[in-house]
């Protein structure tokens, strides 16, 4: 009875013991993954072949990270510039100018499991972001 | 009775243990967007060239320039005031005396040059997630040379 009693009052601390480091292991994995990504996206969309980021670019990306298990719907993403716009295929960013890149996704359940211990978790709307800032370097060789 | 003891002690151990392991991963994390950071700082300040030395037909890295865009790319990548910049430097190589073997002992870099370069050092910190632990302390170095298709 005593045993019970014991297992009972220290379950939910249990729980929250084994399986909430993993947790926050999954929600450090992802930012790392969409750092990743936008590192990726940046090398190679401000190199001197390309110049610029479009949709196909960023549907590749996507295809990226759907096989590492993100919801294509959720993620978003946001590109800019120091010229204050989305460099496309027929305006690319010139050298010296700088490509702003962050793609965000919502953190989810992911800290549901710490009401177990009376912590607050994230809000489920809440979004982790992952930025980059790097110049250009497209020469357009007409001019 | 005993459990009342070990438990506790059980909770306390698994909690800093993966607190630990936790703040060992993020501090990895960290490092590397860090490191990103200065690989865009030194790529945008070795795209500062010289205007009349290219017209001259010589590929030199204007060095206020250069250093202006380091600072507006580190500025702009990570927090402000996280970091501060230890060493900077232009390393003019003539294209003579390719490669140019560049050796510098106190931040232990040593390099093979073969294009002007420019080498930038920036140290931060990092607390650990335990406070009694030391936090974590890096150095990071990073080198670009310069960006053009012409030799």
């Amino acid at each position: 009875m005593k045993q019970i009693l014991v297992f009972i009052l220290f379950a939910s601390l249990f729980c929250w013991l084994l399986f909430s480091p993993i947790y926050k292991y999954v929600v450090l994995t992802r930012q790392a993954v969409i750092q990743q990504e936008v590192d990726f996206l940046l090398e190679v969309g401000a190199s001197g072949r390309y110049g610029y980021i479009d949709n196909e670019l960023i549907g590749e990306s996507k295809k990226r990270l759907t096989s590492l298990g993100f919801n294509t719907d959720k993620l978003q993403y946001t590109i800019t510039s120091s010229l204050n716009y989305t460099p496309t295929l027929q305006q690319r960013l010139p050298r010296g100018e700088v490509f702003i890149v962050e793609i965000s996704y919502p953190y989810e359940k992911m800290f549901l499991i710490d009401l177990l211990v009376g912590i607050e978790p994230f809000g489920e709307h809440e979004r982790m972001r992952s930025y980059g800032v790097k110049m250009s370097e497209y020469v357009d060789q007409n001019e | 009775m005993y459990k009342f003891i070990i438990y506790p002690i059980l909770i306390v151990l698994l909690l800093f243990t993966s607190l630990d392991q936790l703040s060992n991963h993020a501090a990895l994390i960290h490092y590397y967007s860090y490191k990103y950071a200065v690989n865009r700082a030194t790529h945008a300040a070795a795209m500062q060239l010289d205007k009349e030395a290219l017209a001259d037909g010589h590929i030199v890295i204007d060095e206020y320039e250069a250093q202006l865009a380091a600072r507006q790319l580190l500025n702009l990548n990570l927090e402000k005031d996280s970091y501060t910049i230890t060493f900077f430097e232009v390393v003019h190589v003539e294209s003579e005396n390719v490669p140019y073997h560049y050796v510098n002992k106190q931040w232990n870099i040593e390099l093979y040059l073969y294009k002007p370069a420019v080498i930038l050092v920036i140290s931060t910190e990092l607390p650990h997630m335990i406070k009694s632990k030391p936090s974590f302390l890096w150095n990071i170095f990073g080198t670009s040379e310069v960006v053009s298709s012409f030799k």
